[in-house]
């Protein structure tokens, strides 16, 4: 780990991931013990390994699996599926399954065809439909926060793109948590500070099996493109994502002071479908898109 | 002489292997050591490792999401 000039055993390296997650969760105030966590579970390595390590450090937890009936070359869904099974079943957890094409009709692929959002790629309708399903999984199971795999790597890849294009409200809201609102179940990012590299080796490491091909949607994305160019950065300066993220992270307090300041919390209405959240009176944009399509 | 790399499903035959270590893998293909990481025999190995006759190594990526 050049950025951290730190090279670990086996054994060394998983007992400092799982200090590390500790802290983080400590630092950033994200979630107790006393908490009932539900992990937003997708097959793929970062997921999988948060799980572990939460389980390991003795956090009550459960998984959230979203069956998205994406299939492509390597019918991603079935496998990603069955991979979040076995860890669970392996692991004695309890884990939560959601097949959008049974409660909703259609695949995700299917959604997008008829969706004026996802006429390009379905990710921004895949993304509408993760977020509903998972506030409404963990709201009626009564979790007290619902913890997702972003790593660093992730965070600097939107960090990056929101700083292109200068999306101020977006800057304001990324946070390694997301503060619960009326309705919405807070979200919190354990793994915000480790590289994708060292989420990767956490698990082969551990001898979790994840899924290791990329959703067939992903190919030529944004967030991959903005990974490629930042890790071309890292290799000529060890160090520059972890700064990047962590100066942004401090720089945040400064540039939006008034984030605590109830004028930004941001008014929601009772969708009258659904009875989740949404910013403007009315069918909230989930309810809309599925009557519609 | 050879050392077998598996990237992406292909497989690509090194037969020159003297000093062969994973982090000139990297550069003979041209992969950032930022974004894979080597398997061999299922166990997780270091840039710094020299490779050996008839070994066979695995590439795994590391960057994900859409």
């Amino acid at each position: 780990m050049r950025q951290h000039k730190l090279a670990l055993c086996k054994h060394h390296f998983i007992e400092w991931v799982c200090d590390q997650t500790e802290r983080n969760i400590n630092k950033y105030k994200l979630f107790t013990k006393d908490d009932r966590v539900l992990v937003a579970v997708s097959g793929g390595k970062d997921s999988l390994a948060l799980w572990d390590v939460l389980s390991k450090l003795g956090y009550m937890t459960a998984g959230v699996y979203i069956n998205l009936g994406i299939s492509g070359d390597n019918q991603y869904s079935v496998k990603s599926q069955s991979l979040a099974e076995n860890y669970a079943s392996d692991h004695n957890l309890v884990l939560h399954i959601a097949n959008i094409k049974s409660e909703y009709g259609k695949t995700i692929p299917a959604f997008s065809e008829t969706n004026k959002r996802g006429k390009s790629k379905p990710c921004s309708v895949c993304g509408l439909i993760k977020r509903h399903t998972m506030n409404e999984i963990a709201s009626r199971n009564g979790y007290d926060v619902l913890v997702t795999g972003h790593n660093l790597d992730d965070e600097v890849s939107v960090l990056f793109n929101n700083v292109l294009g200068w999306q101020v409200d977006f800057l304001r809201r990324q946070s390694p948590l997301i503060p619960a609102k009326e309705g919405l179940i807070p979200k919190a990012k354990p793994f915000c500070r480790f590289y994708e590299r060292e989420t990767a080796a956490y698990a082969i490491l551990a001898k979790i099996e994840y899924i290791e091909d990329e959703c067939p949607f992903s190919e030529g994305s944004t967030t991959i493109q903005n990974k490629e160019l930042l890790n071309q950065l890292e290799h000529q300066r060890a160090g520059t994502k972890l700064a990047f993220y962590l100066k942004f992270l401090n720089a945040r307090k400064e540039l939006f002071s008034d984030l605590e300041n109830e004028k930004y919390i941001e008014e929601l209405f009772s969708c009258p479908t659904c009875g989740q959240p949404t910013p403007k009176p009315g069918n909230c944009t989930f309810c809309r898109m599925v009557t519609r399509s | 002489m050879t050392i077998t790399v598996i990237l992406k499903k292909k497989e690509h035959v090194f037969v020159e292997t003297k000093d062969l270590t994973v982090s000139k893998v990297f550069n003979k293909l041209d992969i950032l050591p930022e974004t894979y990481l080597c398997v061999r025999e299922g166990e997780l190995i270091t840039e710094r490792e020299l490779l050996k006759d008839g070994d066979v190594i695995r590439l795994v990526p590391v960057i994900s999401g859409g």
